[in-house]
């Protein structure tokens, strides 16, 4: 009968750590999904990806402090301001770089510089100390499910995140636009020259991966607590390992990756907990030796 | 549980040999790394283990996204003590969203938390608040106190040496080490010149009932 009893808690404590990973991982899906739309259409590496997050992330705050409570409507202005300034950004930017000798590289170097700018920006304005948007949710009771509770904060992020990737796969695979971008990815200047309007669709595809980005910045309160301006670095790293686990250039890759990641992380932190932040480093070097295209990669990639 | 950085794990070493001096097995004893940020399945792996008092050691940032996913996980332990609120209380209450967050949570409390009344160098906790609140505009916190204190020791220092060279300031510290009392403690040095660390006490938020946040000290002051 105790043996009974020490295998139930054990199958608990494992289920709980799944089914948390699960929901954690699916809003790193969402986190990375921009990431690896920039790269699968421009080829362009985006090193400040986690600060676009941590932007999105702020002005949840910001409109948190004026009044704005509700994260829907933090959401509805991220779209709206980060839509705005990547679609804005994009023509000074991305037809030098992906007309360039060496775009991933450039891009790099690029971005590189950009995420600086927007940490150092940050932490004028707002400082060092971490800050909370205390959405309501945050407070709501957690949620039953299978005998165990659940934060209702995670299965809103969670939830928030598929309907987002969801929308955007129907983007790319049921809309002309989506077409267009998937001809793209294939093949950039093929796609030019069946009178696709290349940098028109590149645009939006950098405005969707920039509000992709923010979106999952307004949602990171519900799933990793406080905000600060230098979280950006972490968040881009775990974005590239979850890409390149689900597949450079694919965007439903990130899905995969994205669970991948998050139920090792819980599964680590359950087991192993004092090594749980090696998981995405972990993850990443056996992809790269044991399936270099990523688990949903179909032929050799060019980066 | 800790996090795994010389500040946090000594502190557990410590805490475990002297548990376990005292008969008390720790059911749950891991260190997380010291960038972790989302502590739910942690918690909900703790709350397993069923145990009488849950003790975190973290940095600010590790004991506010703890008792977030506390405060949201709807796990529930008998006592929780995380060391940051009583240095910084108006950052977690910021975090957490009010004072009613922090009530019933043990911590070490520091000035302006605690008050000193033995001191015999440099200003009191009410005059230094007071001479702050004038001059800065904000409200004392103890990082202010900290930096304060800082300052009173080098004060002391140069007010003692007989001259700028490393074996007089070196001296003149050992003089009064020990001896010097701040609004921040006792300052004293160890033999090798390092300074000693002064024993906190441990206290608990209560909130009174205009509404503020109070500690109430459940080890001596020393």
């Amino acid at each position: 009968m105790q043996t009974f009893r020490v295998e139930g808690r054990l199958l608990r404590i494992l289920f709980y750590a799944i089914i948390s990973g699960m929901l954690f991982g699916l809003f790193f899906a969402l986190m990375s999904l921009g990431l690896n739309l920039l790269f699968g259409v421009m080829r362009m590496v985006n090193l400040a990806h986690g600060d676009f997050v941590m932007v999105g992330a702020f002005i949840a705050y910001v409109a948190y402090t004026h009044g704005i409570l509700s994260p829907w409507l933090g959401l509805a202005l991220v779209i709206v301001i980060l839509g705005g300034l990547g679609f804005v950004l994009y023509f000074p930017i991305g037809p030098r770089l992906t007309g360039s000798y060496d775009p991933e590289m450039l891009s790099l170097i690029l971005f590189f510089g950009v995420s600086q700018i927007l940490e150092a920006l940050a932490v004028m304005v707002f400082g060092n100390n971490p800050v909370a948007v205390g959405y309501h949710v945050l407070t709501v009771k957690p949620v039953n499910l299978l005998g165990q509770a659940y934060q209702p904060s995670w299965i809103l992020a969670a939830g928030v995140s598929v309907i987002v990737i969801l929308a955007v796969y129907g983007y790319l695979y049921h809309t002309r636009l989506g077409y267009a971008t998937r001809a793209i990815m294939g093949d950039r200047e093929e796609s030019e020259s069946t009178g696709i309007n290349v940098h028109r669709v590149s645009a939006i595809v950098f405005a969707l991966g920039l509000v992709t980005a923010g979106l999952a910045g307004v949602l990171s309160p519900l799933v990793i607590g406080s905000i600060y301006p230098t979280m950006g670095l972490g968040l881009t790293i775990t974005a590239f390992a979850v890409v390149i686990i689900g597949s450079l250039g694919n965007p439903l890759g990130s899905i995969l990756g994205g669970l991948i990641y998050g139920i090792s992380l819980m599964l680590m932190e359950t087991y192993l907990s004092t090594w749980s932040t090696m998981v995405p480093y972990v993850l990443l070097l056996l992809i790269l030796l044991l399936r270099p295209t990523g688990l949903l990669g179909k032929g050799v990639r060019r980066a | 549980m800790y996090c795994t950085n010389d500040f946090d794990q000594s502190q557990d070493n410590t805490l475990v040999s002297k548990l376990q001096a005292a008969g008390i097995t720790p059911v749950y004893n891991n260190g997380v790394p010291t960038s972790t940020s989302s502590y739910t399945v942690l918690l909900h792996n703790m709350a397993a283990t069923h145990p009488q008092a849950v003790i975190e050691l973290g940095y600010p940032n590790n004991d506010i996204a703890f008792l977030q996913a506390l405060k949201s996980s709807g796990d529930h332990f008998p006592m929780v003590f995380t060391i940051f609120p009583g240095q910084l209380p108006s950052l977690f209450e910021s975090n957490l969203g009010g004072v009613s967050s922090l009530n019933g949570l043990y911590t070490y409390p520091a000035p302006p938390l605690i008050n000193r009344s033995n001191i015999n160098y440099g200003m009191s906790l009410p005059q230094f608040s007071s001479a702050y609140q004038t001059t800065i505009g904000q409200p004392v916190n103890f990082l202010s106190v900290a930096g304060y204190n800082t300052a009173l020791v080098i004060q002391k220092t140069l007010a003692t040496a007989n001259s700028l060279n490393q074996l007089s300031l070196r001296h003149a510290v050992s003089k009064f080490s020990g001896k010097l009392r701040t609004l921040d403690g006792t300052f004293q040095i160890n033999s090798e010149g390092a300074q000693v660390g002064e024993t906190l006490p441990v206290g608990r938020f209560s909130v009174n009932s205009s509404g503020q946040l109070q500690v109430n000290l459940v080890t001596p002051l020393q």
